[in-house]
């Protein structure tokens, strides 16, 4: 089985390490730029579903894990960059993972007041949370403040997020599948009855909101290298809603919902190109006939190909 | 005594709901709590399981004083909760619902078809989910679940609730093939005639205090709990 596994993984390098090949022979450079940013949504999406969609809890401040990510890594790319090392592909892969890493901390801060509050109010802190950290992004002159930070090695290419994209997705179904991911889910489900089975729902509310937040950071740090440029306006409250409209066109807590949300999200707008002026019209419009239509998200609660297999046994 | 509760204080931010209660549960009993919407009884399991803090007074369970434990780790003492409007995990599947019963241990391989000789009807049904059930069908959940944690005494929260005459009454048969079995049972119920029916003694709840306290034989022929409660004039 371990054989097995690293053969597909090793597989799924070599896939994606040729397409990333193909891509920049041969397809012109603003779609590129739209195809790694649906891989960004994705991760974003996947990321904030942990918290939204399967532990219940209302999160509206992942913009700012985002952003926490996109800084520090950028900061370790740009102005900390104290060898050549961190302007090359493993050093701003490492710059990222910390990224990540520092996203997860500040995700354990915002974790806990969630203990004690639910619902909207703990959107507001989520929001309120948001907001700060674009705040002090903007008044960190180091870090350019409102002029933002330039000159970031533009290492993240197709290959490196669609990577990102695969290990998120796989970190995040085996957490979900594990004895973990189903303690999760009972808190969403109800927490008295949760806590009546030996769940520690703290410990589960704070988990969701760390592994939520280090994929998040992940994203920022993959946005801030792919852009090469950031500034506090990159992380505003619009980005947060973004991520949370992906999460409920998906479906809560459907994984494979996130990502086709992440894309939908990231990929209307830009289809929609066409109509011009009209363009800020028509994709509310059409996010509002597909909730319409399905009410639940795309997927509700379930997998994609969880709907597959129930309609070829019925 | 598997549990003995002594004085017993509960209160909701200023208002009382529990005063100054005291009650034994001995090891292989069937001890049903009766009482009217109100009185307390749901909130007095809540305590013992530590769901909410008592504000004063003891919780001995198995020897040990678990008032200020959290809930989380008196079920890994043996004790479990089926919670009022039995919670179960309605957007998860039968089969998921009864994993998470036994959360705290290993599934055994023989674990599952226990639960499923128990109620039959769960094992037609483990891949439906768990919110599509009848309200009946719930409750049989609930319990099993409760029951896959191994406890040593399980607290009932109102099993009839909304629930048929007849099938309220296949469910305290199962209860008192459970506590037959070996688990000590504490059972809060409005339904008092059922209850008392099944169980070894009886306590009389009204508001936050209790009024009568005997076995359930004579709490049933008792005149003043007749006409308060078993619908006797």
């Amino acid at each position: 089985m371990k054989v097995f596994q690293s053969a597909i993984l090793i597989a799924v390098v070599g896939i994606l390490y040729s397409v990333n090949y193909l891509l920049e022979d041969m397809v012109n450079p603003y779609v590129i730029r739209v195809i790694v940013n649906c891989g960004i949504g994705m991760i974003l999406a996947m990321s904030l579903n942990l918290v939204n969609g399967c532990a219940g809890q209302f999160s509206l401040g992942h913009a700012g894990f985002m952003a926490v990510g996109a800084y520090t890594s950028a900061t370790l790319t740009t102005v900390l960059a104290l060898s050549p090392f961190f302007k090359t592909d493993v050093g701003v892969g490492c710059a990222i993972v910390t990224g990540g890493v520092a996203a997860a901390l500040a995700g354990y801060l915002v974790g806990l007041p969630s203990l004690r509050l639910k619902g909207d109010y703990l959107a507001i802190v989520t929001l309120g949370f948001g907001e700060i950290i674009r705040i002090i992004f903007l008044n960190i002159e180091d870090v350019g403040g409102a002029r933002g930070l330039p000159g970031i090695p533009p290492r993240a290419n197709f290959f490196w997020v669609y990577l990102w994209v695969v290990i998120t997705f796989m970190a995040l179904l085996r957490l979900l599948r594990s004895s973990y991911g189903r303690a999760i889910l009972s808190v969403r489900e109800n927490e008295i009855a949760a806590e009546s089975m030996g769940v520690d729902i703290s410990k589960y509310k704070i988990v969701a909101f760390v592994v939520s937040s280090f994929f998040a950071g992940i994203a920022g740090g993959l946005f801030a290298h792919f852009q090469s440029f950031i500034d506090p306006n990159s992380f505003v409250f619009n980005k947060s809603v973004e991520a949370v409209i992906m999460v409920v066109m998906g479906g809560m807590g459907s994984l494979s919902g996130a990502i086709f949300g992440g894309i939908i999200v990231t990929l209307l707008p830009e289809l929609l190109r066409v109509f011009e002026q009209y363009r800020m019209v028509i994709f509310p419009l059409i996010l509002i006939i597909l909730m319409l239509v399905r009410p639940m998200g795309l997927f509700g609660h379930k997998e994609i190909w969880e709907l597959f297999k129930k309609k070829a046994s019925s | 005594m598997i549990l003995s509760v002594k004085n017993l204080s509960v209160n909701y931010g200023l208002i009382p709901a529990v005063r100054n209660l005291s009650m034994e549960v001995a090891v292989g009993e069937t001890v049903a709590l009766i009482g009217a919407n109100g009185a307390g009884k749901t909130t007095i399991l809540r305590a013992i399981s530590g769901l909410i803090k008592p504000a004063s007074g003891s919780v001995v369970f198995d020897g040990q004083d678990i008032a200020n434990v959290k809930p989380h780790l008196i079920v890994r003492r043996g004790m479990s909760h089926v919670p009022e409007r039995r919670g179960i995990f309605a957007n998860l599947t039968v089969y998921e619902n009864l994993l998470m019963g036994a959360y705290t241990r290993k599934l055994l391989p023989g674990d599952l078809d226990e639960v499923y000789s128990l109620f039959p009807r769960l094992a037609e049904r483990k891949k439906q989910v768990a919110g599509t059930l009848s309200g009946g069908e719930q409750q049989m959940l609930a319990i099993s679940r409760a029951l896959l944690s191994r406890p040593k005494l399980m607290l009932l929260d109102e099993p009839s609730l909304g629930l048929a005459p007849q099938i309220t009454k296949s469910i305290f048969e199962t209860i008192q093939r459970i506590n037959k079995s070996g688990t000590t049972v504490l059972l809060v119920e409005q339904n008092a005639q059922a209850a008392l029916k099944i169980a070894h003694r009886g306590y009389v709840l009204e508001v936050g205090e209790i009024t009568f306290a005997d076995s359930s034989q004579k709490l049933l022929n008792n005149d003043a709990v007749k006409k308060a409660y078993l619908g006797e004039h």
